[in-house]
């Protein structure tokens, strides 16, 4: 017996995948709270919260892109030409919101309004359109004779859309605690009041995406509702719940840090909870990671170059975090 | 040499020069190495994902529609820089730097000091 090359790229891909979640989850949620927040200067520390980092955030979507290109081409083919549309207009969406950081903050007052909405609906697109894809891929993807063979708008559904939504939500809980973490003052206050209904909402989407995909797929609900399968994920909703009740508590105690990280938790709950649903599938519902893998002396190929290069983004990514640690504030600018 | 008209005008055209040079060495790869795309194993026509030719027409014109506006809005704001010519930095000390400081920019674009930037507001700044 050999190594499980594509059990590994799996493995390095998923993990991509969730940092890109988490770490861009918050800075697009930035973007998502830019209209609660109308305040020029508020809206000055908003993004400087997230300008050092964001962009080093999306480093992970190229890896996971890249990764999934090389390791399971198959995979990458498929499932890129059925979510094409979703995908491009996510796209663009980050193409605004990535310029706005920079022209917003060299435009002439009269102008930066633009620059508010280019980030505003930026951050929207992204997200939904993630969300929208994430469903889609939920949902399923027809293949015959390794091609993608349904139609191009295959993944405008009623539960599609509703997966764009729960991921705003979830994003925009994200960029809150963030913020409570990141800000001091009236804006932490306001992102304290604004944490709870939003943690109730996403709560309500948690439970609403956990009840719609076993009811519309049956082997998703087999996965999880047959005995012993059942006792092994009970954990995850229990978690989830647990969770929710210590990040009430947390905001309620107007802590400074807890919430974001029990939001982490949270997201990486519902994360699992997919790949539960999903695995070991790379285009659900039928072709696994196995039946899509590349030869293995390209895995193998790619795998040592990777394993090289993922120690020093982890390394510079903590150490970007840590240069920028700290409150940030709008008086700390006049020095 | 800082006065003779044609360096001037010919140090006025080396500035889209780069931009010519890329693009050139660009179209010569790519349309040098058709019909494939694999050279001499794939062809471009057999790598082609199968979307509708509507779906292509309408994300390609949407991707010019949206790089014209915003190399546009670049554009505008480079055009700036040059009207406004280059400052002088006489009497201005640079900071040490350090993290939050004004030499450890937080974006690509805040470490061009232009002066249009309201140096107050966009600065990350350490805590504490």
């Amino acid at each position: 017996m050999g190594i499980d090359l594509p059990l590994i790229w799996a493995v390095i891909i998923i993990f991509g995948i969730m940092m890109y979640v988490v770490m861009d989850g918050f800075d697009l949620g930035i973007g998502i709270l830019f209209p609660f927040i109308p305040g020029k200067v508020d809206r000055d520390v908003m993004m400087n919260t997230v300008a050092p980092v964001w962009d080093g955030n999306e480093t992970w979507l190229v890896l996971g892109g890249a990764a999934l290109f090389g390791a399971f081409p198959l995979a990458y083919s498929v499932v890129l030409s059925a979510l094409y549309l979703p995908l491009i207009l996510m796209l663009i969406g980050l193409i605004f919101r990535g310029v706005a950081f920079e022209f917003r903050f060299k435009a002439k007052d009269h102008k930066r309004h633009l620059w508010d909405k280019a980030f505003i609906g930026g951050s929207l697109a992204a997200t939904f359109f993630q969300g929208v894809a994430l469903g889609a891929f939920i949902d399923g993807i027809p293949v015959v004779n390794r091609q993608f063979a349904g139609g191009s708008l295959d993944w405008l559904t009623p539960f599609t859309m509703f997966c764009g939504v729960a991921l705003i939500v979830a994003y925009a809980l994200l960029g809150c605690t963030w913020l409570i973490m990141k800000t001091e003052g009236k804006l932490q206050e306001q992102m304290h009041n604004l944490a709870r209904p939003l943690a109730f909402v996403v709560l309500a989407v948690i439970g609403i995406v956990s009840l719609w995909t076993p009811l519309t797929h049956p082997e998703i609900a087999s996965r999880w509702f047959t005995l012993p399968n059942l006792f092994w994920f009970l954990p995850v909703p229990i978690l989830v719940l647990v969770t929710m009740y210590g990040l009430f508590r947390a905001v309620a105690r107007h802590a400074h840090y807890t919430p974001f990280l029990l939001t982490l938790v949270l997201i990486f709950l519902g994360y699992s909870g997919l790949g539960i649903s999903l695995w070991p599938n790379i285009i659900p519902p039928s072709v696994s990671i196995w039946d899509a893998a590349a030869p293995p002396q390209s895995q193998g190929f790619m795998l040592v170059g990777t394993l090289f290069i993922i120690p020093f983004i982890l390394g510079y990514t903590f150490w970007s975090y840590y240069v920028f640690r700290g409150k940030v504030t709008h008086e700390d600018g006049y020095h | 040499m800082y006065t003779s008209r044609p360096f001037l005008y010919l140090a006025l055209w080396m500035g889209p020069s780069g931009l010519i040079a890329i693009l050139a060495g660009w179209f010569t790869t790519e349309i040098g190495r058709q019909p494939w795309v694999v050279y001499g194993l794939m062809r471009t026509a057999d790598a082609s994902s199968g979307h509708s030719l509507a779906q292509m027409t309408i994300t390609l014109v949407l991707f010019v529609v949206v790089y014209f506006a915003l190399f546009g809005a670049g554009l505008g704001y480079m055009m700036r820089l040059v009207r406004k010519g280059p400052q002088t930095h006489e009497g201005s000390e640079p900071t040490h730097g350090g993290p939050g400081q004004k030499r450890t920019p937080a974006r690509p674009l805040s470490a061009a000091d232009d002066g249009s930037d309201n140096d107050h507001d966009h600065i990350q700044h350490k805590g504490n």
